[in-house]
């Protein structure tokens, strides 16, 4: 388990530095036997975007099955001055409806 | 909700694939891995013997539910779909309606120029907006998406026009008849699979499917099929009051619609 988180641990720092495609595509690899089972959305102002370039403030959280917090990740991906969502990097996870 | 009579619905809906195949050169269906565009896709699946004879196409901007790209890539494996993505940019200060209005018409034109579609076959239905209630079976678009819906074509006796104007292209509507709890009752019969989204987890369920920053879920216990189409008998609230574009400003779906979006 340990070695496993230490892996999602070091793919989520990566990212956070810089969400790049081949980072992202780190992070996916890592997150398959993380444990990581739901996924929400923190966007950047409380509530809803108010424009897409809060997007890039804007994270996931990402939760264990016990809705622990494991790791939290920017859902944007940088490519160049290219701006897209990463949300297709989360495929397998659930949205977590628990308030 | 009225219930309606699902082997008359069907077989109209496959009337209109079918005739929109005859008199289209080169088709296309938008497939947002919603309930009401599976459907679509199961009844074209029924109207041409299991097989879908047009491309799928998918307008991406990159920022839909992961459980949605799952279904995607699920669906598109084992109904052996041609599936087109199209992934928009995301611009900057758009945002709800504005970025509907924008990123998505944008991202299909590119689309329709790049492959030629003279036709685009669009899961809406009549019941989910006032707007949508103005639609034909079949609708003209101009060259830059835009909708009249002042000035359309009659369609009487099964005549649907499939006349437009130069480099347009033509709505096709086969699911404009049903509503929501008849695509439910659809969906139970011919065991279509479905977006798991729309099933409730601890308390919540997604009723109508947008991107993650402009859909939320609503209140529900709805677990089954059966179950949804119980809650949608006695419900009263709107099918999109999860989306929040729909609520921004008064006419919004009208001038979305006007300029191209689905």
């Amino acid at each position: 388990m340990d070695a496993k988180r230490k892996k999602v641990d070091e793919a989520s720092d990566a990212l956070n530095k810089e969400p790049s495609e081949n980072n992202w595509k780190r992070f996916s690899a890592a997150l398959g036997k993380s444990g990581i089972r739901y996924y929400r959305m923190a966007w950047a102002n409380e509530g809803k975007l108010n424009k897409m370039q809060d997007l890039t403030k804007s994270a996931a959280e990402l939760y264990d099955q016990r809705y622990k917090m494991i790791a939290k990740v920017p859902i944007f991906v940088r490519n160049g001055k290219r701006i897209r969502g990463a949300t297709k990097y989360l495929v397998g996870l659930q949205v977590l409806n628990k308030v | 909700m009225i219930k309606q009579d699902l082997n008359i619905l069907e077989e109209k809906s496959i009337f209109i694939l079918r005739e929109a195949k005859a008199k289209f050169e080169n088709v296309a269906a938008l497939w947002s891995m919603g309930k009401d565009s599976t459907t679509m896709l199961a009844l074209a699946r029924k109207a041409f013997l299991g097989k879908i004879p047009f491309p799928v196409i998918h307008i991406d901007n990159s920022i839909d539910f992961p459980e949605t790209y799952k279904f995607r890539q699920d669906l598109a494996r084992k109904w052996k779909l041609n599936l087109i993505v199209a992934e928009s940019e995301i611009k900057p200060d758009l945002i709800g309606a504005a970025c509907c209005g924008k990123n998505k018409p944008e991202t299909l034109k590119k689309v329709l120029d790049e492959h030629g579609f003279d036709a685009l076959i669009v899961s809406i239905r009549r019941d989910e907006h006032g707007i949508r209630a103005k639609e034909r079976y079949m609708s003209p678009r101009d060259k830059d998406f835009k909708w009249n819906y002042k000035d359309q074509p009659a369609e009487l006796w099964d005549d649907y026009s499939s006349k437009m104007g130069t480099s347009g292209h033509i709505r096709v509507h086969p699911l404009l008849d049903w509503n929501e709890i008849d695509i439910w009752n659809y969906v139970r019969r011919e065991r279509i699979p479905v977006n798991p989204l729309y099933f409730s987890r601890n308390g919540y369920r997604y009723r109508s499917l947008g991107c993650t920053h402009c859909t939320v879920p609503l209140r529900s216990s709805a677990k089954s099929i059966d179950a949804i189409i119980k809650e949608l008998e006695t419900t009263k609230e709107e099918e999109r009051s999860g989306r929040s574009m729909d609520k921004e400003r008064e006419m919004v779906m009208q001038k979305l619609r006007s300029l191209g979006y689905m």
